[in-house]
């Protein structure tokens, strides 16, 4: 009699993964609309920004690798839109060696390109990239002495004014590092009380969210469903909403594997009171 | 215009190399797109090294002479390569590990331990208070002190005297924890790999020649495998 159980737990992964990839092309080509609901965090970072007051200032420490494009683009242009839409003066700071060339991706993406002329960014007056910070020394060095660490480059413009990170209101996190979100809470949230937004990829965002509980962060966005949900409240419909179906149908299957197989160990070991697999022993 | 078809193309080509790993052997497909990712990836580092170095070179001769210490100190880096010398190399390891210690101990402290200590303590059930803070405040404090006792009374004794049936539901909930975590880096990993797929398979054109390549890397993969050769050019 065959052992559903050991089925369960045994089932070959090229099979699983390969129903997977059927899904995600069959999602790509008949998109489910599925319902979507927007989450308490999307809509408290949502109104955070919303509160935002003209004129405030905002370091963007911008750190994203190449593959945001893919994952959560929709969520960093809108989130961007929109505290530009709030007239916020913005000092755009990079942190890692792969983020230059997709920050110049993002800022020369149409609907930013339009914002910073419709809001009358101009380089200098209220939009301002002081360069590469580099690592954790580069960012405590920043923070404590803003025309130190910038040698006076920047004494024309509005971060001339600036003495250290108690005259920045905002900070808003986008990045990859994943030691960069921490500096920040040590060296920004601690010791200035700025208040720091972050954006981060799904397997970060429940780290963000202790650090949220804990009062580092002030507010804190999943990029992945965060996109589709910023599409649906700023109503810019991109292609993160029609790929939400396509999301959820994949990670349920998932999901349900993994329910799957783990019933299917717990059962089979039951059942034939098979050993636990030891350190070194092979698996069947 | 050809530059954006270009890199539509490879792109195409590298996804569809990268997928064949999941014909369960190695195969060169999958190992020249690997290599290509990381060559390219490194290229880019050495350059963009190459180029903050000089910038750092020049603050020397712009008043700022200290910068030679980074920048002799960094170097020291290389003595890894001369066996003889490559004790000295420990020093840059030791200088910038000592220095980030040092910058982040005396604040993890607040973050880190107070924060999340504090954040842990909660109100178990406020009658007014919304079910589902509720439920997370009941589950943060009973996850905290079981997952907590599996740690403080270790292993041996984790499951003896009064901890017992503790120490074992923390060890169930760390289970729940970890797979958890695992489930939601492979979730984020797949949007990815959606993202990715997706972008081929927007118009019908794109859609062709992404499944004819598709068609034409797996039938050069079963012929490689069949002459015995698949598993030979994959390093």
């Amino acid at each position: 009699m065959v052992n559903i159980f050991k089925v369960m737990a045994t089932l070959n992964k090229r099979i699983l993964y390969l129903t997977l990839l059927i899904l995600i092309i069959v999602g790509c080509l008949y998109p489910i609309a599925l319902p979507i609901t927007v989450t308490p965090w999307t809509t408290d970072f949502y109104n955070k920004i919303n509160a935002v007051q003209p004129g405030e200032i905002l370091l963007v420490h911008w750190g994203e690798g190449p593959g945001v494009e893919k994952t959560m683009w929709s969520a960093i242009k809108l989130t961007l839109w929109q505290f530009m839409q709030r007239r916020v003066k913005i000092i755009w700071m990079t942190t890692m060696p792969m983020a230059p060339p997709v920050g110049e991706m993002l800022l020369n993406d149409p609907l930013i390109k339009d914002a910073m002329k419709e809001e009358h960014y101009v380089v200098g007056t209220n939009f301002t990239d002081i360069g590469f910070v580099y690592m954790e020394s580069g960012l405590v060095n920043f923070v404590k002495d803003i025309q130190g660490f910038t040698q006076n480059k920047f004494k024309d413009t509005f971060v001339g004014k600036l003495k250290d990170m108690n005259d920045i209101q905002y900070c808003y996190y986008m990045g990859g590092d994943p030691d960069a979100y921490k500096w920040l809470a040590q060296h920004v949230s601690l010791r200035f009380k700025t208040k720091i937004f972050t954006i981060s990829d799904p397997s970060t965002f429940p780290t963000h969210l202790t650090y949220l509980k804990a009062g580092n962060f002030y507010s804190c966005l999943d990029g992945v469903t965060g996109s589709a949900e910023y599409e649906l409240l700023t109503g810019k419909a991109g292609p993160f909403l029609g790929r939400m179906g396509a999301i959820s149908t994949t990670s349920l299957f998932f999901a349900l594997v993994i329910v799957l197989g783990n019933i299917g160990y717990f059962g089979w070991e039951r059942k034939e009171r098979v050993k636990p697999i030891k350190v070194g022993e092979k698996n069947v | 215009m050809y530059e954006d078809l270009l890199i539509k193309y490879i792109g195409m080509i590298l996804v569809i190399f990268l997928l064949t790993t999941l014909y369960g052997k190695a195969t060169p497909f999958h190992t020249l797109s690997v290599s290509l990712l990381t060559a390219v990836a490194v290229g880019y580092l050495v350059v963009f090294c190459v180029g903050a170095i000089y910038q750092n070179v020049l603050l020397v001769f712009q008043g700022q002479p200290l910068t030679i210490v980074g920048v002799i100190i960094g170097s020291m880096l290389l003595f890894r390569f001369i066996p003889r010398y490559s004790v000295l190399s420990r020093i840059p390891i030791a200088f910038s590990a000592g220095t980030m210690l040092g910058l982040s101990f005396r604040t993890v402290v607040f973050t880190e331990i107070i924060g999340f200590t504090t954040s842990a303590v909660k109100p178990l059930f406020t009658p007014t208070g919304d079910w589902f803070v509720n439920f997370n405040n009941i589950s943060t404090v009973v996850l905290t002190a079981t997952i907590l006792c599996v740690f403080i009374y270790t292993f041996p004794t984790m499951y003896k005297g009064p901890v017992k049936g503790i120490g074992k539901l923390g060890e169930l909930f760390l289970y729940g924890a970890l797979g958890a975590y695992c489930t939601n880096a492979f979730i984020s990993n797949m949007n990815a790999a959606l993202a990715t797929i997706g972008q081929y398979l927007t118009t019908t054109s794109d859609m062709a020649i992404f499944f004819s390549i598709a068609i034409i890397t797996f039938i050069a993969m079963i012929a490689l495998d069949k002459r015995g050769i698949l598993e030979k050019y994959s390093i």
